[in-house]
């Protein structure tokens, strides 16, 4: 019926072939998605089955930890405050000094420095923690104890600090993002009106930038407070409530190497307990990470329009 | 529905009843009309009206935007197009379509040109297809010396011309263009219409433009559509010159925008 | 002028500051791992095997685990991994079934790679029976990896114009070869760089390896994914704790040579994605 058509291949096979290739990529979304959701599964079945013998409010205001004591004790609140404490000590060192990083590398750094700083950036963010964590416990502590004799072996202060160095790049990185969406005749308009570029910088670009500067901090607390093996070289494995950055402390993450470490057998509460902390990290940082992907796709929704 | 019936012996596609739907938004509200093999229609309308709608139900290429729900009917040359047993991607290789934005593929020329033929399994002689759909728009003398050159390092007109050189080498029967020169300066613009009507008698063209006058210059028929609606259809000098609907004549006098 | 005008900005001189001190954070950090690693690490160090004695001590073994683990953690999760984003982008509706997966993958990509640990022994070592073998941390990694991997190769192809494909549609291409001949080409430096990224992260996860229960003294190189567990990251943390200084130098030469791999590994992605793009243009 058409006169003129351009046909080799037979409809049929190519059909065929359509649908198989259909199908396997369909094969890999459920594998993929079963997968990810059997991690959920796990996680919900291993921490309901504890928190069915332990209750929820023991487990959040108990203040002594000791899963594998013969008498176990599970209040989690030394593992949360050790948490807090790792994340906000580390925060204070690598917030001020990534994001004014970012704000050197947009506004005043020349193009080659720029490129040097972003490569040593680059570089950082790809060392392995346990790297890290061998230079904590192997360098800043002892510097520290140099500086403070006080200063115990396993010390809170210099996880903090080495957490901080950690997550440097990531909040150098996603803040200079945020800058780079603020439109440049924004701040052209700021200059042109004779403000003096520091303050251009902080009336102008900082405000503009600041969704996206949130979120830099949120995805970058998230990844803190997750880290595992700095903390676990340098600051100890013993929970406890301590205020001194100079004593050590477990941290939540901390606390599930432990799970390699000793036995605990499928089915104890002590097993289970595992998954409770895995579960209360879990949630944690998947909340903090979606709050700060919430930022991000806002922030550049907006600068898009 | 007082669909106004085109002045049409033979028509090549036939719409009856088509509506289009996102979601709840209401794209084309019952749109009835006929295009007549070998003509060139317009379709002309403010923009948000459903031009680039109606366009892509000629081709089947609304059910590849999400949420795209079509009803009513479309025939081409007696087949119903939405019918069960229809292959979306055989109707697209008949029935083919230049788009707004130049889209070349980041390849050579020669590869942009061989991608149609190619998909749909062309054994013949591609050097040749090649040569003979370059030359017919313009565009063989240009850049014959070196097929292998990025297309992507074409001019802005020179890459629309391509797209509808790449559009011809599958032989289509029909050419939907969807505002093929609003993206182009008024030289490249008069390039691509004159080629347009030089294509005119061998394929059936449907246009979608901003542009009235580009439809006055160029079209045999013009259907205005405003607001998903089909409010008028009829040869493009009595729409032009006489329009029935006091909207039509609003819109070609640019009292509404 | 120039010098006149930084002394009256105190915010340009803070900021400078900053990016100083963290460089020079990072020139310390550097200077100790080769510091450290210089005192007794010799070539032995490199054919040798790990054991509880300093003299001899090598990290053979441990090398050639992580080898496994990456090859395992490749062939795991690479098919699967961008075979689900092409599914989700390009054939699946986008509906909230597909929102929600998306959402999930992105958040779980930022979850601690520990957590990971505690379900893979749950699941692969326990469960299912493997033991604290190569192939259980092989998939622990591959499900740390997966969420990753699907993001990136999303976010690559989703960058592909729209143009591309409704041409390459319009000229009635199938799905296929829409995807294998316009949307690939065009994402593929976007996915290998993103994969790199998601393996990076993979390669040095020491934590979820620890949860599984890793060989400490090993005295030969893996042959088969059924060989107990060994890896860089975990011989790094298992010498760093101890309190010889021996054992602190020989975790430094272990940890230049995790991250001369990474480095390899991402050089070659480099070279990979220059390629691409060079070819997509």
């Amino acid at each position: 019926m058409m006169a003129r058509r351009v046909s080799g291949a037979g409809t049929a096979s190519r059909a065929a072939g359509e649908r198989l290739v259909a199908h396997v990529l369909l094969a890999c979304t459920v594998v993929a998605v079963v997968t990810l959701a059997a991690v959920l599964a796990v996680l919900v079945r291993e921490a309901g089955m504890f928190f069915a013998d332990v209750s929820p409010w023991r487990f959040l205001t108990e203040i002594t930890w000791a899963p594998a004591a013969a008498e176990p004790r599970f209040g989690v609140l030394p593992l949360l405050v050790g948490t807090a404490q790792i994340g906000v000590g580390a925060a204070v060192f690598a917030l001020p000094a990534g994001l004014m990083t970012a704000v050197y590398l947009h506004q005043y750094a020349g193009s080659r420095t720029a490129r040097l700083l972003s490569g040593v950036t680059a570089l950082m963010a790809g060392v392995p923690t346990v790297v890290y964590g061998l230079f904590a416990l192997h360098f800043v502590t002892p510097a520290l104890r140099v500086l403070w004799p006080g200063v115990e072996a396993f010390n809170a202060l210099s996880a903090c600090l080495v957490v901080g160095l950690m997550i440097l790049p990531t909040v150098t990185v996603l803040s200079r993002e945020a800058l780079d969406s603020v439109p440049p005749p924004l701040l052209d308009a700021g200059l042109a009106l004779g403000a003096p570029k520091g303050r251009v910088v902080t009336r102008v670009l900082l405000p503009a930038a600041s969704g996206g500067i949130l979120a830099a901090v949120l995805i970058a607390m998230a990844r803190a407070v997750g880290e595992t093996m700095i903390v676990s070289l340098a600051a100890g494995n013993e929970a406890r409530l301590t205020w001194s950055p100079f004593e050590g402390l477990q941290t939540l993450s901390a606390f599930l190497t432990q799970l390699g470490m000793g036995d605990a057998a499928t089915g104890t509460r002590e097993f289970q307990a595992f998954f409770a902390v895995g579960a209360v990290l879990f949630v944690g940082t998947y909340g903090i990470h979606m709050a700060g992907r919430m930022l991000v796709s806002r922030s550049v929704g907006r600068a898009g329009q | 529905m007082s669909s106004p019936a085109a002045p049409t012996d033979a028509p090549v596609l036939t719409a009856e009843r088509l509506s289009v739907r996102f979601g709840r938004r209401v794209a084309l509200r019952d749109i009835s009309l006929a295009i007549p093999r070998g003509r060139i229609v317009s379709i002309i309308g403010p923009s948000g009206c459903g031009k680039t709608t109606l366009l892509r139900c000629f081709n089947r290429m609304n059910e590849l935007a999400s949420g795209a729900r079509t009803s009513g009917t479309v025939h081409f040359a007696g087949m119903d197009l939405y019918g069960p047993d229809i292959d979306p991607v055989e109707v697209r290789r008949r029935i083919g379509m230049v788009f707004q934005q130049t889209t070349p593929f980041p390849k050579s020329v020669f590869d942009n040109i061989a991608f149609g033929p190619r998909a749909s399994g062309f054994t013949g002689d591609l050097q040749g297809l090649v040569e003979e759909v370059l030359t017919s728009v313009g565009l063989w003398s240009e850049v014959a010396d070196d097929l292998d050159t990025p297309a992507l390092e074409l001019s802005a007109g020179q890459k629309q011309r391509l797209c509808i050189a790449r559009t011809l080498a599958l032989k289509p029967d029909v050419l939907l263009l969807d505002e093929p020169t609003s993206a182009l300066d008024p030289e490249a613009t008069a390039r691509i219409e004159s080629i347009i009507r030089a294509l005119s008698p061998r394929y059936t063209i449907v246009i979608a433009t901003y542009n009235r006058w580009q439809a006055a210059r160029l079209s045999d028929l013009t259907a205005f559509l405003d607001r998903g609606e089909l409010l008028e259809y009829g040869l493009t000098e009595t729409l032009f010159t006489n329009p029935r609907e006091a909207r039509t004549e609003s819109y070609l006098t640019g009292r509404t925008q | 002028m120039t010098r006149h005008k930084r002394r009256r900005d105190p915010v340009g001189a803070a900021c400078r500051v900053a990016a100083l001190a963290v460089l020079s954070g990072f020139l310390v950090f550097t200077a100790y791992l080769g510091f450290a690693a210089s005192r007794g690490v010799g070539i032995d160090f490199l054919r040798g095997a790990s054991s509880v004695a300093v003299d001899g001590t090598g990290m053979g073994p441990a090398l050639a685990g992580t080898l496994w683990l990456l090859l395992l953690t490749a062939v795991l999760a690479l098919p699967i991994g961008i075979g689900t984003a092409i599914y989700l982008e390009e054939y699946a509706p986008r509906t909230r079934v597909t929102a929600v997966i998306e959402s999930v993958a992105a958040n779980l990509a930022g979850v601690p790679s520990v957590i990971y640990g505690i379900v893979g022994l749950a699941l692969f070592v326990r469960a299912l029976g493997m033991g604290p073998t190569i192939l259980a941390g092989g998939c622990t990694l591959a499900v740390l990896a997966l969420p990753g991997v699907i993001v990136t190769s999303r976010t690559a192809i989703r960058r592909v114009p729209e143009g591309l494909r409704l041409a390459a549609y319009g000229l009635g291409a199938t799905r296929w070869q829409v995807v294998r001949n316009q949307i690939l080409p065009a994402a593929g430096s976007g996915i290998v760089a993103g994969c790199c990224a998601a393996f990076t992260r993979t390669a040095g996860a020491a934590a979820p390896l620890l949860v599984l229960g890793t060989a400490t003294y090993m005295s030969f190189a893996p042959q088969t994914p059924a060989h107990p567990l060994t890896s860089l990251p975990t011989q790094i943390f298992t010498w760093a704790t101890r309190s010889q200084e021996e054992f602190a130098a020989l975790a430094a030469g272990a940890a230049i040579m995790l991250l001369l791999l990474l480095l390899i590994m991402n050089l070659i992605s480099a070279l990979v994605v220059r390629r691409l793009s060079g070819a997509a243009r």
